[in-house]
């Protein structure tokens, strides 16, 4: 057998897997060659050295942390469902603005809230309207440093909705994620009309209360 | 381990999968060679798998399954970050591996260990993070977790004879590297 030869059994050698006669001449070919049997060594060293590789333990319970991202999951998806209801309320009123007020609302501009930082904190806007309007845009803008809880990633949200004549209530579950201030900001749109609001967020020391909210008043 | 005194679904899905956990992280390490990459492989399983517990219970042999269903996400999300790689063609390859810190895990031996007298763990891990996917995952089932072919062909769902030649040539670029780096 020529080391070139044994080279391609090497493999089928060392795993067991050649025919009796094949690995005879292997065996007698190694007993004679240096050169080959250096090469063997070295690939039991490699084998060896793969068998003992270690791996590290994972930093906590991974099941326990995929049942909570689970359920987080879960949460954000229903949270989903009550902001895009309570969205297409908000649209409708919104609408109604749009269509009746051309002047600057005395309303528009920016509001505050207090947050407190690295926890979901609901914070609501109400509107209310006279009519009800078709085919409005809603979008949220969510700067560096806010997150909407479950969407840790998204940076917009955009509905299209009919609204409806009334008191609506759009509560958004943000999370601070800084410890200087941020703006929230939401721009209602219909037609040609467009109207933006920017929601401050001021953080503060945590407090046993509940949600916060920031109501507009009723349209012109 | 029950992680909120769930019943129904969540329970059954501890009891099926929870024997599992060690040996998917255990097999994601392998393939990823980095433990966040792993936890992250796995935890992302587990959760798609949560909405198939029925079907996870009519599975027969639940460790070769789960195993493949990790072993195809894993190349799932190598495409997708090899696609994404395109953009940072610039970069130097050595920073996609992360924090070296992140390898030194204080329960780990660490790259000075020598695994083997001629080669240490840092050595073989660069190796074998220079191989495509598909070798390491022969190299990590055949040659790190002794699983045979056979078994292989139910987790890769590739033939033996491809197996073979696949596992051949693995070896033969794992030695070939490490004789460039003057170990073999």
């Amino acid at each position: 057998m020529s080391c070139e030869t044994l080279r391609e059994h090497l493999d089928d050698y060392l795993d067991g897997r050649l025919a009796e006669a094949t690995e005879r001449a292997v065996s007698e070919h190694l007993a004679e060659c240096g050169a080959c049997s250096r090469r063997l060594q070295e690939a039991r060293d490699l084998q060896g050295a793969l068998r003992e590789m270690a791996v590290p333990p994972p930093s906590g319970d991974l099941l326990e942390r995929a049942m909570q991202a689970r359920a987080r999951t879960a949460r954000a998806r229903r949270q989903m469902g009550a902001l895009a209801a309570a969205a297409s309320l908000l649209l409708a009123v919104a609408a109604g603005w749009l269509a009746l007020d051309t002047r600057q609302d005395p309303l528009e501009g920016t509001r505050m809230v207090a947050v407190t930082p690295n926890q979901p904190e609901k914070v609501s806007l109400v509107f209310n309207s006279s009519e009800r309007l078709e085919e409005v845009t809603l979008t949220v803008k969510v700067p560096e440093g806010v997150e909407l809880a479950g969407y840790p990633n998204q940076r917009e949200l955009s509905w299209r909705t009919t609204l409806e004549a009334g008191r609506n209530v759009l509560e958004l579950p943000v999370i601070l994620r800084s410890i200087t201030e941020r703006a929230l900001a939401a721009r209602l749109e219909h037609g040609d009309s467009r109207r933006e609001f920017r929601l401050r967020l001021q953080p503060q020391e945590p407090e046993p209360t509940g949600g916060l909210s920031l109501t507009e008043g009723p349209a012109a | 381990m029950s992680s909120s005194g769930d019943s129904g679904p969540a329970a059954d899905f501890e009891a099926l999968v929870g024997p599992h956990v060690d040996h998917l992280y255990r097999m994601a390490y392998r393939f990823t060679g980095r433990r966040e990459e792993a936890e992250d492989l796995v935890q992302d399983l587990l959760v798609k798998l949560y909405p198939r517990v029925e079907e996870l219970a009519r599975v027969d042999q639940l460790r070769p399954w789960l195993t493949r269903v990790l072993y195809n996400q894993f190349v799932d999300q190598h495409r997708k970050r090899s696609r994404l790689r395109l953009w940072g063609s610039n970069e130097d390859p050595e920073d996609d591996r992360g924090d070296p810190f992140d390898r030194m895990a204080s329960d780990n031996p660490g790259p000075e260990r020598a695994v083997q007298d001629r080669f240490t763990q840092a050595q073989i891990e660069e190796a074998l993070a220079q191989l495509s996917h598909e070798h390491r995952a022969v190299l990590a089932l055949h040659d790190m977790e002794g699983y045979t072919l056979v078994e292989m062909t139910t987790i890769l769902e590739v033939p033996t004879g491809t197996l073979k030649s696949r596992l051949h040539r693995a070896r033969a670029r794992i030695r070939r590297l490490l004789t460039e780096d003057g170990t073999f």
